[in-house]
């Protein structure tokens, strides 16, 4: 097991261990003729500009949308909450294709910022709705009795203590808004992610591609780096036992009308306008759009992916989970430190990364099934950690050391014991995984071997060539697939925090 | 005299009545305890003070002041009412002295010095100020909580089962320090609590509540002795209910005759002992006959350390009246074996229920 984990980290580390070594041997000069160009600068403005403008505002809408669903007496907070995670389930670039289809001239920060804002709202939501139902009233109840009114109370008990899940939150957009390729090219606002396909496309293992994909990389554990910091040893960890008694809604009385339009402008645009869009393409496409050899071969095509990818996946994540669950340690801690570390890496860094690796030392293997699956599994590892590892977690040491006891090998309580009861947690590993693969377009167009067609790549191709009616199913089966999922985990977090 | 009047305090959840036309009144620097089973309506009564919830119907007045009245509620923080609850609620991401300092004007110049004495006086030392809340131990939280509800100088202090999260001996001791520490500041104090030997040894003034109602208030000591009803005698501890016959000051029962009060109409009643009115003497050659005293024997005893569980059976008069077991606590120096013959006798009087 422990040689198993150290080899999943290996490979999960190899990308960056790649760009690393290639810098270095391309040598100072070519690095910094390279990087220190205006071309560099201007991608890193933008992605910053991107970045401080889109987290901000994420957070802030996050935090009302949140409030107002589960701390007021909204009418119907329960469908709203419901409503503020399914943009979940409609991929990036689908919601920047609902937007450009719409309105043809939508480019630029402003119109990166809107859909990033759309896009990824709910991966702020979800952490802050959670934090907000967990929260002990009781807090608010004492700031209050010491004389505090309801908006001192708000800033200087409630927003304090989202602090973790708003970091946390943030940073996932922030990865997100570094990796998105999709959704930016569509609507041509160019970012890093843009560059480095861009460059890709023309001059394939070039170094400038890989040079971008370093500055890349470089900002990504920058972000990481920065949230660690700002968090700091703090854990806003509940003193006490008492359970939490049910929360206070506050009356929101003439505000009702203002929160309601404020819910009901964040659903429309994030929601109903690619429900609008893809609605309003279906309709003028009608039957033609369906042609169903050409979407079940892709349809067929990419469920296999996703299968595949998701079982390697979570195969190579049971070791390390494993490990870091039983025997937990400071080298077991630094191997699941390194895939998660892995996985906040872009997939197109990724993606890249492996193109040099099999061009330069293994060219048999490049654009492989194999090759695409090893980079499904590198950039989905910590989405199957994080479900193997709870799965593992809940599994008592005792019933292990019971079939130990009565007779089976170690492989074989392994077998009867840990891996049955953990199935339910490989189960989410694959279809979260899965579902990754599923909307994944960066890297399975860089790596996929050729003639291969997945939807994503599909709808890319077709929405390219401005057919969006003709991409619009493709779409669809998108947001149908995700649809379930998402529903889960929303579910999900809900019953966690106990409602 | 009178410094918070409660009248008529009703509070509805979904049909159930959580508090039920409450009236009670608390004497200014006086201290009153509101004990009831779980369930019963009191921590919703203590929200409907603090202001944290708004009554349905009724009025609550402070010091003169109306505070909530046909609906019409003043909000928690205008009110100046202190509240420290079961785990303390201290704020997770605040110091302890940030904690202690919060309900105090935020640019004020003896922030500093009013947060030292503030720990001094619930005898907490003041490395304790910059530890965050989850580093320090339950009964220190439960002090910091205290210090922090009394800052802002609380015209009413609110504590809701601030002990009960404590184990007993620290229980114990921190009741006495925030006695004393209530008794020194002169702030009028209300507890809410389940344990009904707190509530007797923390007030002057004790409230039983049950089913949303108060069932009985008044001194500790007449609480005990002199319950309204059963359920109240046996809330507030262990009760032998007997029927008797009144007959003037003395009642007939099956351990003799007893003593009881003026004033009750002659015939059939409900009396009420303490176990610790009765008392259990051995018969022997040397100790003789205690007086008109009934007879009984002992059924079983049980060492529990300090003390001894025991149950005496006494046997019934009259065909009718069948034999009766007492449980009785004794000191465990005294303890005696099973099937000892013993006779009882009762100090002081019984009490009648009507």
């Amino acid at each position: 097991m422990g040689m198993a984990a150290v080899v999943v980290s290996f490979f999960s580390l190899l990308p960056l261990v790649f760009v690393a070594w290639v810098t270095i041997q391309a040598g100072w000069a070519t690095v910094s003729l390279l990087v220190f160009r205006p071309r560099v600068a201007d991608l890193l403005l933008n992605t910053t500009a991107l970045i401080v403008l889109t987290v901000p505002v994420c957070a802030g809408l996050a935090v009302a949308l949140a409030w107002l669903t589960e701390r007021t007496d909204l009418a119907g907070a329960r469908v709203w909450a419901w409503v503020c995670v399914a943009p979940l389930a409609v991929p990036a670039f689908v919601q920047s294709y609902a937007w450009i289809s719409l309105v043809p001239a939508f480019h630029g920060l402003f119109a990166g910022v809107t859909v990033s804002v759309l896009a990824y709202l709910p991966f702020l939501y979800l952490p802050v709705a959670a934090t907000l139902r967990q929260m002990d009233p009781a807090l608010e109840d004492v700031a209050a009795s010491l004389g505090h009114g309801p908006w001192r109370v708000f800033r200087r008990v409630v927003v304090p203590q989202l602090r973790l899940a708003i970091l946390g939150g943030s940073l996932l957009v922030a990865l997100h808004l570094l990796a998105e390729y999709g959704l930016y090219a569509m609507i041509r606002f160019d970012t890093f992610a843009t560059a480095i396909v861009e460059q890709f496309q023309t001059a394939f293992d070039g170094p400038a591609a890989n040079m971008l994909a370093s500055v890349l990389v470089v900002c990504c554990l920058l972000l990481l780096l920065l949230e660690g910091g700002v968090r700091g040893r703090a854990r806003y960890a509940r003193v006490g036992s008492g359970t939490p008694s049910r929360s206070r809604t506050v009356a929101l009385g003439r505000y009702a009308p203002g929160a309601a339009v404020l819910l009901a402008a964040t659903a429309l645009l994030s929601i109903g306008v690619p429900m609008l869009t893809l609605g309003r393409w279906l309709l003028v496409g009608g039957r033609d759009v369906w042609r169903m050899g050409e979407i079940l071969g892709a349809l067929w095509q990419t469920l296999a992916f996703a299968l595949a990818g998701g079982l390697l996946a979570t195969l190579a994540a049971f070791p390390v989970a494993w490990i870091a669950v039983r025997h937990p340690g400071r080298f077991q801690r630094f191997l699941e430190g390194c895939n998660y570390i892995a996985g906040a890496l872009p997939g197109v860094a990724v993606a890249l990364a492996l193109v040099m690796v099999t061009v330069r030392v293994a060219l048999p293997l490049y654009q492989t099934v194999f090759t695409i699956l090893v980079a499904y599994a590198i950039i989905f590892l910590p989405r199957a950690l994080v479900s193997l590892r709870a799965a593992i977690a809940q599994t008592p040491v005792e019933l292990e050391q019971a079939a130990g006891s009565l007779g089976h090998s170690p492989f074989g309580v392994m077998r009867v014991i840990t891996l049955r009861l953990a199935a339910p947690g490989a189960a989410a590993s694959l279809a979260l995984v899965g579902l990754g693969i599923f909307n994944e377009l960066t890297a399975t167009q860089m790596l996929a071997p050729s003639g291969t067609q997945t939807l994503a790549m599909r709808f890319w191709d077709l929405s390219g060539e401005l057919d969006y009616a003709a991409a619009a199913p493709y779409a669809v089966i998108m947001v149908a697939a995700s649809l379930p999922l998402t529903w889960l985990l929303h579910v999900q977090a809900r019953r966690r925090s106990g409602r | 005299m009178s410094f918070l009047v409660l009248q008529g305090l009703t509070k509805h959840y979904a049909a159930a009545r959580a508090t039920d036309a409450i009236d009670l009144v608390v004497a200014r620097g006086s201290r009153t305890s509101i004990v009831g089973p779980s369930g019963s309506g009191k921590s919703t009564l203590m929200r409907l003070i603090a202001g944290f919830e708004a009554p349905d119907a009724g009025t609550i007045r402070l010091d003169g002041t109306v505070l909530a009245e046909g609906g019409i509620s003043m909000p928690a923080h205008r009110r100046g009412i202190g509240i420290v609850v079961q785990d303390g609620a201290l704020f997770p991401h605040l110091s302890v002295a940030e904690n202690v300092a919060f309900g105090l004007p935020p640019r004020d110049a003896g922030r500093a010095a009013r947060v030292r004495d503030l720990m001094a006086m619930v005898d907490l030392d003041i490395s304790l100020l910059d530890r965050r809340p989850d580093q320090i131990s339950g009964g220190q939280q439960q002090r910091v909580a205290l210090a922090r509800a009394l800052a802002p100088n609380p015209r009413l202090l609110l504590l809701d089962e601030p002990f009960s999260a404590l184990d007993t001996a620290l229980r114990i001791s921190t009741r006495k320090a925030v006695i004393a520490l209530l008794a020194a500041t002169g702030v009028t104090a209300l507890l809410v609590t389940h344990d009904q030997a707190e509530a007797l040894s923390f007030a002057d003034q004790v409230a039983v509540m049950h089913k949303g109602r108060l069932a009985q208030v008044g001194p500790p000591h007449r609480l005990y002795r002199q319950p309204v009803d059963r359920m109240v005698a046996e809330f507030l501890g262990e009760a032998i209910i007997l029927s008797a016959v009144i007959e003037g000051r003395a009642a007939t029962s099956i351990l003799g005759p007893l003593a009881v009060a003026e004033g009750h109409p002659s015939g059939r009643a409900e009396v009420m002992l303490r176990p610790e009115q009765v008392r259990v003497h051995v018969l022997s050659a040397e100790a003789g006959v205690h007086g008109a005293g009934v007879f009984g024997r002992v059924m079983e005893m049980e060492f529990a350390g300090a003390s001894c569980a025991m149950v005496v059976e006494v046997p019934g008069g009259a065909p009718a009246a069948p034999a009766r077991r007492i449980a009785l606590q004794r000191s465990s120096m005294d303890a005696l074996p099973v099937g000892t013959q013993v006779q009882i006798s009762v100090a002081g009087e019984a009490h009648v229920f009507g």
